[in-house]
Parts: structure tokens; sequence; C-alpha cells
């Protein structure tokens, strides 16, 4: 099966002063075309393409499959790199995850709900893409906001000590692996 | 449904916990041990607590480097109708226990005491090097016997007007740094003993011959050794004659091509920022001392003396 994402706009430019694409294939086999400036955000993938020698002229031609990622968080990766390809680099300082102002357009492409979040999380992280973890990280982080430690339980799925000794008791009584 | 954390990879769990302030790592530390162990690991380091002591409020903040400092924890029983007294010593003892492990906290920390509370039981802080006193007035003898407990202290702001006499083993004499907020009469009392490196106060009265005095001391080696730098901000009834200040002292004009024109006080405090302190021809005189030709440059206007030894 093959799904094309929706291009968005810059990519048009992209396409005229940079002609270089590669093909992406999802887990669940969705095709996805990224340029080079967005693909580079995935320090996976671009060390990938390096060592698989990929050009301008091949690139097409050998798709790159990346069989951790479903085609859903693989569509909002795409965009998510191809809207951030051109944004300077961010300046490193202690406390720049809990400060910076998350922009309103990845805001809206990070409300999903949690499920996703989560997947999409582990995507990230496989695919190595800091900026995007930075800003999951922050949207997660957020949801901690004014709660307290009843309602975090809940929020985060923590179990409680109680749950968790049951937990690691029913772990030690249950037998090893036989043979 | 919930997001599991703590099925995150350890470099995301990381990652969540530096986007969190630092009340909501520190309710998140309470959910369980497992999550405060996370949290420890996380490695949020910080460079100074304040524990805060008030009646009926407690508070434990964080203070970044250059900036105001965050509450991690606030108990308000004023608010919450708890009765606080009761649960003190097991409840501070524990909340002080949490926040030191939480961020595997080894550095000097700090306490600031409201004057309403510094008569009560307040538990020994270990490893504190500033204290900051609030409250409307405080009377000498009570800031003493609760200065004594903290040895290390170097660093000392009183925000209160005090009153009391000093005496030559008060514990305030052994402070390094000390600030007064609502000078009056104590900080030229202060003054005339002082052994540490930097002592501000506003809102003094002081006359120009306590001030010329203690010119003519730091000229002669007879006192203030240490001495870095004294600044009294002048209450609005004190008028100075500078003439009189600097009366049959020798002293030089302020050369901006042999000293900087800008020199900057760290006051090292939980809320004030400081800011440069010009030095200029038209206000300031130099002085040097006799045994070891330190240069020290005063500066006298009708707001403030400032006193600034040159390294």
């Amino acid at each position: 099966m093959s799904v094309e994402p929706e291009v968005p706009i810059v990519q048009v430019e992209e396409v005229r002063e940079n002609p270089v694409l590669y093909k992406i294939i999802s887990s669940d086999n969705h095709v996805f075309t990224i340029s080079e400036h967005a693909v580079k955000l995935s320090k996976t993938l671009w060390d990938l393409i390096t060592n698989l020698g990929l050009t301008a002229e091949n690139a097409l031609d050998n798709p790159i499959p990346v069989e951790n990622v479903n085609g859903k968080n693989m569509e909002t990766i795409v965009q998510f790199c191809e809207r951030h390809k051109y944004d300077e680099e961010e300046p490193e300082y202690t406390n720049y995850i809990r400060e910076f102002v998350l922009p309103e357009w990845d805001r809206q492409l990070l409300s999903i709900d949690n499920e996703e979040l989560f997947q999409l999380i582990l995507a990230t992280n496989y695919l190595d893409i800091q900026k995007l973890m930075d800003y999951c990280c922050r949207v997660i982080g957020d949801m901690a906001k004014d709660k307290t430690p009843e309602e975090l339980r809940i929020i985060y799925g923590i179990p409680t000590d109680a749950e968790d000794d049951a937990l690691e008791r029913s772990a030690s009584d249950s037998p090893g692996p036989s043979g | 449904m919930s997001i599991p954390l703590l099925h995150f990879p350890y470099v995301v769990q990381e990652a969540i916990f530096k986007a969190m302030d630092y009340c909501e790592v520190f309710a998140m530390s309470l959910c369980s041990k497992r999550m405060k162990h996370c949290a420890i690991r996380a490695k949020r380091r910080v460079p100074k607590i304040w524990y805060c002591w008030e009646k009926d409020i407690r508070r434990i903040s964080i203070q970044e480097k250059e900036s105001l400092p965050e509450d991690c924890i606030r108990i308000d029983c004023k608010n919450t109708g708890q009765n606080l007294p009761q649960i003190d010593a097991a409840l501070t003892k524990a909340l002080y226990e949490q926040v030191k492990s939480l961020y595997q906290h080894k550095e000097p920390c700090a306490l600031e005491v409201h004057m309403n509370a510094i008569t009560e039981e307040v538990p020994i802080f270990k490893n504190v090097n500033m204290i900051d006193v609030f409250g409307e007035s405080s009377q000498l003898k009570d800031l003493e016997t609760f200065l004594s407990q903290y040895p290390k202290v170097d660093t000392l702001w009183i925000r209160p007007c005090v009153h009391g006499e000093l005496s030559s083993s008060s514990e305030i004499l052994k402070m390094g740094n000390v600030h007064l907020s609502n000078s009056r009469l104590f900080g030229p009392s202060l003054l005339s003993e002082f052994n540490g490196r930097t002592l501000d106060s506003f809102n003094s009265l002081i006359t120009e011959a306590e001030l010329n005095l203690f010119i003519r001391k730091w000229m002669k080696s007879e006192s203030y050794h240490n001495l870095e730098s004294a600044v009294m901000s002048l209450a609005r009834e004190c008028v100075l004659n500078t003439n009189l200040v600097i009366d049959q002292l020798e002293t030089e004009a302020f050369d901006h091509t042999k000293q900087q024109q800008w020199y900057q006080i760290d006051h090292q405090s939980r809320n004030i920022v400081s800011l440069p302190i010009p030095f200029n021809e038209h206000e300031c005189y130099d002085v040097v001392r006799e045994l070891d030709k330190k240069r020290a440059s005063i500066l006298i206007n009708i707001y403030e003396f400032r006193f600034l030894v040159w390294n």
C-alpha cells in the first residue's frame, strides 16, 4: 500500500532550490517523500543515508525501510521535519526545555491522544529527532501543571508502592524459563 | 488512556523531568518510590535551595543562577486549616530530606526566616551559609540566639529594623557579608565594629564624624582589614556635609584613568538584582592605606556613602 503524504508548501520551494528527495517506507508499508534538509533533523535517518551512500541520483530509487515506525507516526514526523527544516539551531542552556514557547502549529500537531503521543515519542526517540523530542516532552511535562500526586498517578499511569511490590512479588514467584 | 511515563526509555524520562517545573518534579516524586527513583535519576541539579520558615507557612524554593527562586513546595496552614505545629518536626524533616535526596544537593543552602517565627523552635537546617531575616522589627537578642545555631553562615540579610545594643561578641560581627534593609542607627553601630568583607545598609542615620572615624581607622589599619566595600544609603532626614566627612583626611581626587568607573557588587540575594555602581570624579575621593598602600574610593552624595577598596 502506498500513501503519499500531504506535501507542505515549503516542500515546493525545496524542490525548486534543492531537488534531493528521499523515500521512506514505514513499518506498515506507507511510502513518504522527504527533502534532504528535513531528513537531516533525524540523526538516525541521516546516518543511514550517509552509510548507504545515497545520492541525489539514486535516492528515490532506494527507499529506506523504517521498521520501528508506523505510517501514522511517520506522517507526523515528516510534517514536523519539513516545517522545521530551515530553523536555526536552538540555544543550549540548562532550562531550555521548560522555558521555550511551544509554537501553536506544533501544539496543534501534537494535540493527539495519549496512546498516539506515546508511540510518537518512541518513534522520535528511535529516529533521534532532538527538536521533536523536546517538543513532545514539553507537552507531556505540561500535563503535570497544578496537579496533585494522586492526579499525576492517573495521568502518567504510575502504580502505587503496594502495586509495585505486588508486581515484583509475582515476578519473583513465577517460574523462570524452563530448559 | 494514561501516558505510561515509566514505560519510556530512560533518556525520554529524563527529558520529561527536565521539562517540568521544580514543584511538579517534587509532586511526581511523592507518587511512589519508583517514581522518586526516576526523578533522582533524571539528575536535575540545583545551585541553591532556600528553606523558608514563617509562622504558619513553610516553603522550599530553588534558585537558579541569576533568577528568582521558584517554590518547590509551599504549605500555608492559614489557608489549608491544618494544624502545622503538631506535625511540624516530622513534616519539616520529611520535606527537607525529600528535596535534598531528589536533587542530590550537597552545596550549602539558604534559610529565610520571619521574625514572627524566630523565637519558635525552628529546626536546625544543616549546611546553611546564608540567612535572610524578614519581618517588621527585630530584637537583637532574639536574632543573636537564632544566629548562634548557624556558625557557618557567612552572608546575612536583615530586612527589619534591629533594636538593641551591639556587643563585641555579637554573632553578626562573625559574618562576612551583611545587608541591612532598614538600618537606621543599627547600621552605623555595626559599621564601627565590622570585621567582614561587605556591609550594605539602607535607610541609615549616620553622622559625618562616624564616617570620618571609619575612614581614618581604615587608612591607619586600626580596623577593617578584610573590608571590600561598605555602603550606607542614607535616611531622608540624614543630610551629610561632605567636607566634614573627609575633614583632615589625606584624600586624592578620583582618577578615572587609574580606576574603573563602574563596580558591580554581588548581593547574592534571593530577590535583589545588583546594579553596577558608578564612580566619577565629581563625587569621589580616593584614600590610601598607609601600611600596604591599598587604595579605596569614597563616593558621597545626598543619597549615600560608598566605600570601595580596590584590589
